[in-house]
């Protein structure tokens, strides 16, 4: 190894402003590619062929503020199983979908909760400035409220979907399956229905999971929940004239 | 050792080391200014 490392040092000494100055030219280039790949939505659709995702991504308000990898995480040893598995057993959507979408709450809570110390995961366009000035959910009256609640109802990420209805063009409700006691999450309202990934407004379907026995009558049939109680979930809780 | 002073008499070598030192350099640091960022950004989320 000495032996070589002497045969080859003059060679390289020669070569060291060539490499500085090649290495200094390839810093911007570098951090080029690391913003395509981490940044770029362009980068991941280029595999992530996933059409009610994109669609419903591309269409929601999230578009335009974030990047895949906002939300998005792995630990670095499931990127290489990735790029395995696209080679050797590249899945099909929807048929190989087995999992209702499940957002884990501090990914949620990075942008949408006031004062959250973590932003280590927003890396898309919006500045700490810009996040700061988003609705924050714990400042309003109805957010607060199903927050400070509990539910027995599965949390999204343990339904499994059965085969037959990954293939169907339905959306897909999660049931009413009960298991343990636990804090009502974001995924519980703005999970959207299972087959509609990226589409987290709240819809009617999930508020029924809780509130199936309210507003039997002909009201709640014809209008929906939202239409009545969604502002309840936007006015701040110090302006809210209820309180 | 190489004789460092027989390769260089050359004009064509010298151009030859130069330029493979600027592509060495060039994509060296593009690959480890992408893995750096990348793994800033990846490892603080569930690791290695």
């Amino acid at each position: 190894m000495k032996k070589l490392w002497k045969k080859f040092l003059p060679l390289l000494s020669f070569m060291i402003p060539s490499l500085i100055g090649g290495g200094l030219v390839g810093i911007y280039p570098g951090y080029k590619v690391y913003e395509y790949v981490w940044k770029d939505a362009a980068f991941c659709t280029s595999c992530h062929v996933h059409d009610y995702a994109t669609v419903g991504w591309e269409n929601s308000s999230h578009q335009r503020l974030t990047t895949c990898h906002d939300c998005h995480h792995q630990p670095l040893h499931e990127y290489v199983r990735e790029m395995v598995v696209l080679l050797t057993k590249n899945p099909k959507f929807p048929k190989d979908l087995d999992h209702i979408p499940y957002i884990p709450d501090d990914l949620c809570q990075a942008c949408h909760i006031s004062n959250h110390q973590d932003l280590s995961t927003v890396t898309g366009p919006l500045d700490k400035e810009d996040i700061d000035k988003l609705h924050k959910v714990d400042k309003t009256k109805m957010h607060q409220l199903h927050f400070q609640h509990k539910t027995k109802l599965k949390l999204l990420g343990e339904f499994k979907i059965k085969k037959i209805d990954r293939m169907g063009d339905v959306a897909i409700i999660p049931s009413n399956e009960e298991g343990k006691e636990r804090p009502i999450t974001c995924s519980d309202c703005h999970g959207g229905p299972s087959n509609r990934a990226h589409n987290f407004s709240a819809t009617d379907s999930a508020c029924v999971r809780c509130h199936q026995d309210e507003h039997k009558k002909k009201i709640g049939k014809e209008f929906g929940c939202r239409n009545c109680h969604f502002q309840d979930f936007m006015i701040p809780t110090s302006k809210n004239p209820t309180k | 050792m190489i004789d460092l002073k027989t390769i260089l008499e050359k004009k064509r070598n010298r151009i030859i080391i130069r330029v493979a030192g600027v592509i060495i350099g060039f994509l060296g640091s593009a690959f480890i200014i992408f893995q750096v960022l990348f793994l800033y950004r990846v490892l603080p989320h569930g690791g290695l």
